[in-house]
């Protein structure tokens, strides 16, 4: 986070030309800051939306006219397309999120050859995430790689302790597992990535636990996925609109 | 409604071939491309330049003059500091509310009232006690207080007590009696606490007690005397112009 922050300002500082070449920019950024003062903004970008920048705020998108005298906040869509184009841009800000995410900042319960990987945002004493799991073994023989990335909530004490202490385990699968069916997983500690992984969520604007995102980073419905069947539909389901809409896209 | 949209959509297009160009039909067109049932109660141009505010199915939403966008949320006016999408619905509420008739409320009123809200109540909740404890303030300040009866589900037999007061012979006095914490024998009669609770979830009341003004706008929440009166006044100044 803390070099993410440098290397953005060292960014800032090497391109003042880049910046002052858009000065709307600025005047979004002030209009953001002027109704939230303390707002950290991400990213701001121009939007679909003709004279408005999409700004993105600790996970959260809003749109903020060129001008900066109004600012949208909620769902964006494109009428003809029928898109949510909020939810496709949170979405791709999650997918390049997590396609970044290393193997050793995870756990993973892999098969070979996946049809589809999801990547869930967990949290040890959360009553569906340990639901979820038990299911671990059925969502793989599907063909659906899990990776878990820990999400301890606030309103869990202990939790992130719990996490720490599963990171630590000599097989993290085999503590985490354990952990999920209620086992206590002791207070092993050592170099972690649960607060790097906290903060990661917090930025992609992941608010609860489990958070299931698709490969495409899109938040998968679990009401719609309540078995591990129902997951793979969903998935199945979430891949087909996504060739839909590349190939839509390419014509 | 929707059909007779429809037939205008059609009329208009068979009048003339520009028709298409007309902003609201575009507008209604694009709303209806999404939510294909959707029942639309309003199409006025919003204060955000190259947009229309709709309400739609009791809902507020945004849609770009060419009908390409549309947004749902919330649309804050910078500057002003005001939530115009709020605003674009208190056009609805003002009907919905003048459409509850005299009849179905419980009236509080002093001599010659000077402001009149609208107030959605249940008796088990804390906030509508603590603001019926002052009715007589409310009154003072000469606002005119008329009760709908609003029942929440988190308030297992706030529906029973709430018809019990409608089906008394004096409803005020009951209401009273009610609101102070006074357990009363079971009544039973035709009532309007179910349009009352439809109406409260067609123009999005989500908790008790909610105050409106009788031109639509949300006041609170609760609010003690002063306070509401103050909002009250505030609505009644003219408005700087935008």
């Amino acid at each position: 986070m803390l070099k993410y922050l440098i290397a953005l300002a060292v960014l800032v500082a090497a391109a003042p030309s880049a910046r002052a070449a858009d000065p709307a920019e600025k005047t979004v950024r002030d209009a953001v800051h002027s109704l939230l003062p303390l707002a950290v903004i991400d990213k701001t970008v121009k939007s679909d939306l003709p004279g408005f920048y999409e700004v993105v705020i600790s996970g959260q998108i809003v749109y903020v006219s060129a001008d900066g005298k109004y600012l949208l906040q909620g769902s964006l869509y494109d009428v003809a397309r029928k898109q949510n184009l909020t939810d496709a841009s949170l979405a791709a800000m999650r997918a390049q999120a997590i396609a970044k995410l290393p193997a050793a900042k995870e756990i993973r319960f892999d098969v070979a050859n996946p049809k589809h990987t999801v990547t869930v945002f967990t949290d040890v004493d959360c009553p569906y995430c340990r639901a979820f799991h038990k299911n671990i073994g059925q969502y793989n023989a599907l063909g659906i790689s899990v990776h878990y990335v820990m999400f301890p909530l606030d309103i869990h004490p202990g939790a992130d302790k719990k996490a720490e202490a599963v990171w630590c385990a000599t097989d993290r699968n085999t503590a985490y597992t354990a952990a999920m069916n209620g086992r206590d997983p002791g207070n092993a500690t050592c170099a972690n990535p649960v607060a790097e992984t906290k903060a990661l969520g917090i930025q992609l604007g992941i608010n609860a636990t489990p958070t299931v995102l698709a490969e495409d980073g899109t938040s998968v419905d679990l009401a719609r996925a309540t078995s591990p069947h129902g997951l793979l539909a969903e998935l199945d389901r979430l891949a087909a609109a996504r060739t839909k809409a590349a190939s839509v896209a390419a014509r | 409604m929707y059909r007779f949209a429809l037939f205008v959509l059609l009329a208009m297009s068979a009048l003339s071939a520009s028709a298409a160009d007309d902003p609201k039909a575009v507008v209604t067109t694009a709303v209806h491309k999404l939510a294909p049932n959707a029942k639309i109660e309003s199409v006025a141009p919003a204060p955000l330049a190259g947009f229309y505010a709709v309400v739609a199915d009791g809902h507020p939403v945004y849609v770009s003059a060419d009908g390409k966008y549309l947004i749902e949320g919330h649309v804050y006016d910078i500057d002003a500091r005001r939530n115009l999408m709020d605003e674009a619905m208190s056009g609805v509420r003002k009907r919905a509310l003048d459409a509850i008739p005299e009849s179905k409320r419980i009236t509080f009123s002093p001599p010659h009232p000077k402001y009149h809200v609208t107030v959605f109540t249940d008796p088990d909740c804390p906030y509508c006690r603590e603001f019926h404890k002052q009715i007589a303030d409310y009154n003072k300040l000469g606002i005119a207080v008329d009760y709908v009866l609003f029942p929440l589900s988190i308030h297992p037999g706030a529906d029973k007590v709430s018809q019990t007061v409608w089906c008394s012979k004096d409803r005020n006095t009951a209401f009273n009696e009610a609101l102070a914490g006074k357990t009363l024998a079971p009544l039973t009669c035709p009532n309007p606490i179910a349009e009352i609770t439809a109406t409260a979830g067609s123009i999005g009341v989500n908790g008790t007690p909610g105050i409106f003004a009788d031109d639509g706008s949300q006041l609170g929440g609760y609010l003690p005397p002063q306070q509401l009166a103050q909002r009250l006044e505030l609505l009644e100044a003219p408005k700087p112009a935008h």
